[in-house]
């Protein structure tokens, strides 16, 4: 499997560890079709590299001061991220935190108790939604969504059974692997 | 809830399907300074000598500056962003009218804008840094001159490759003229930074020859199997031969004129 695109491989070589000739020699035979870009590449990398250590100009100083208004203006915003996830980025956070899906699904709708689940996994998650952990927890510490949905039917509400997150990720038929990664409290 | 340590956060960016992860020293510094209360990690961050032994390396500097993505505007936020713009300011170089002025203002601005993104949604791209920051800072400025150079079409205007010297016996006789990549030369930092200037003035197929040169790659090779200069360029041996020669006669005389600017 390698979906790679051009622009990938060459950064890839680019954050090697060292660029010898082994190196080199390893990414030409794997990507012939790179062979100008990567021998580039390759006199790029192996630059001197300047750092300037006399004082930086007055105009620099005015760019890094107008660099962090934009930065603190790119706010980021409060809504739910957890809940607002669409299904493609939320097969893309279980793939990077390497959870089944459906204990995404669960937490979603807040079926975990909170208590239960690893400090360690709601800081990956937070991490990965770009949230902070206790505003992950704030919200996963609301009341059950599948409740809530229930209580607006004709129908009289069920309130849903909230599950430990060990159990849930055992129901969820994950492997050994994914249990092992998270410490749980016996 | 269940107490842990601070746990850090494991890039994202893939490679055939594997997450990359931060070089082990780096990994190890991070578990330390996690634990420094702010005011700490920025007189830390702030140390300009690699060589110091409180120094702390541009990932990590980046990793602490990505961790406070959710923070709004506090002092210490400010402090540790603007020492990381700073260094980048001093690796890339001042911003100004000539190419390289360019390629480090389009690489700062680049830069800054994907900080500011990475706030509103994770940008895989930035764990390229996490990994490597110097070399990747490198790769962005390659990327940036290539662009320029579509912009201006300065390749072909002014590094045209030329034709080859046929005299039949023009490589041989300036083999052995010049050794650009002797490693007693190679020793002397102002040695290193002139070969490179010197280099950038060569056309763009002598420039390849000369970086495969230098890695270690041979003009030709009866073995099919073998890599050589020739192969990888694309070129007959001969032409391969005499390019490199003709490369060696300009990177003396650009070298012994002084100053290749």
């Amino acid at each position: 499997m390698n979906s790679d695109s051009s622009e990938d491989i060459l950064d890839a070589f680019a954050t090697e560890p060292n660029h010898d000739p082994a190196t080199l020699q390893r990414y030409l035979r794997a990507h012939p079709e790179l062979t100008d870009d990567l021998i580039d590449l390759s006199r790029e990398l192996s630059r001197e590299r300047e750092v300037r250590h006399t004082p930086l100009t007055p105009k620099e100083d005015s760019y890094r001061e107008a660099a962090w208004r934009k930065h603190v203006l790119a706010v980021p915003d409060t809504e739910d991220r957890l809940a607002t996830l669409t299904v493609e980025r939320q097969r893309e956070v279980c793939r990077a935190i390497d959870i089944p899906r459906q204990v995404l699904s669960s937490l979603r709708e807040h079926q975990v108790l909170v208590a239960s689940i690893p400090r360690a996994f709601l800081e990956q998650l937070a991490a990965v939604i770009r949230w902070t952990p206790d505003a992950l927890t704030e919200s996963l510490s609301r009341p059950s969504l599948a409740y809530a949905r229930n209580y607006k039917s004709e129908e009289k509400p069920i309130p849903a059974t909230q599950v430990s997150f060990e159990e849930l990720m055992r129901q969820s038929c994950a492997t050994e692997a994914q249990l092992a990664k998270w410490q749980f409290d016996k | 809830m269940v107490p842990s340590v601070p746990s850090i956060r494991q890039l994202q960016k893939r490679k055939d399907g594997v997450p990359y992860t931060r070089r082990s020293e780096i990994e190890h510094l991070l578990r330390e300074l996690v634990y420094l209360p702010a005011n700490r990690l920025i007189e830390r961050c702030q140390i300009e000598s690699r060589d110091a032994p409180d120094y702390v390396p541009d990932e990590c500097l980046l990793y602490f500056v990505r961790e406070r993505r959710a923070e709004t505007e506090n002092a210490d936020f400010a402090q540790l962003y603007k020492l990381l713009i700073q260094r980048l300011q001093r690796a890339l170089g001042e911003p100004d009218e000539t190419e390289n002025g360019k390629i480090a203002q389009d690489v700062l601005d680049k830069v800054t804008m994907a900080l500011a993104q990475d706030r509103q949604t994770y940008l895989e791209k930035l764990d390229y840094f996490e990994v490597n920051f110097a070399d990747y800072l490198l790769k962005r400025k390659f990327d940036a001159k290539k662009a320029l150079r579509r912009k201006t079409f300065r390749t072909v205007e002014l590094n045209e490759d030329p034709k080859d010297d046929d005299t039949p016996s023009f490589a041989e006789r300036v083999a052995g003229l010049f050794e650009p990549f002797d490693p007693k030369k190679m020793e002397l930092r102002d040695y290193r930074s002139n070969l490179d200037a010197a280099i950038d003035q060569l056309p763009p197929l002598q420039q390849k020859i000369l970086e495969l040169k230098r890695q270690g790659f041979q003009f030709d090779s009866k073995d099919p199997q073998v890599d050589t200069i020739a192969k990888l360029t694309n070129k007959a041996d001969k032409t391969v031969r005499n390019q490199y020669a003709a490369g060696l006669v300009a990177l003396r005389v650009i070298l012994e004129a002084g100053d290749p600017q």
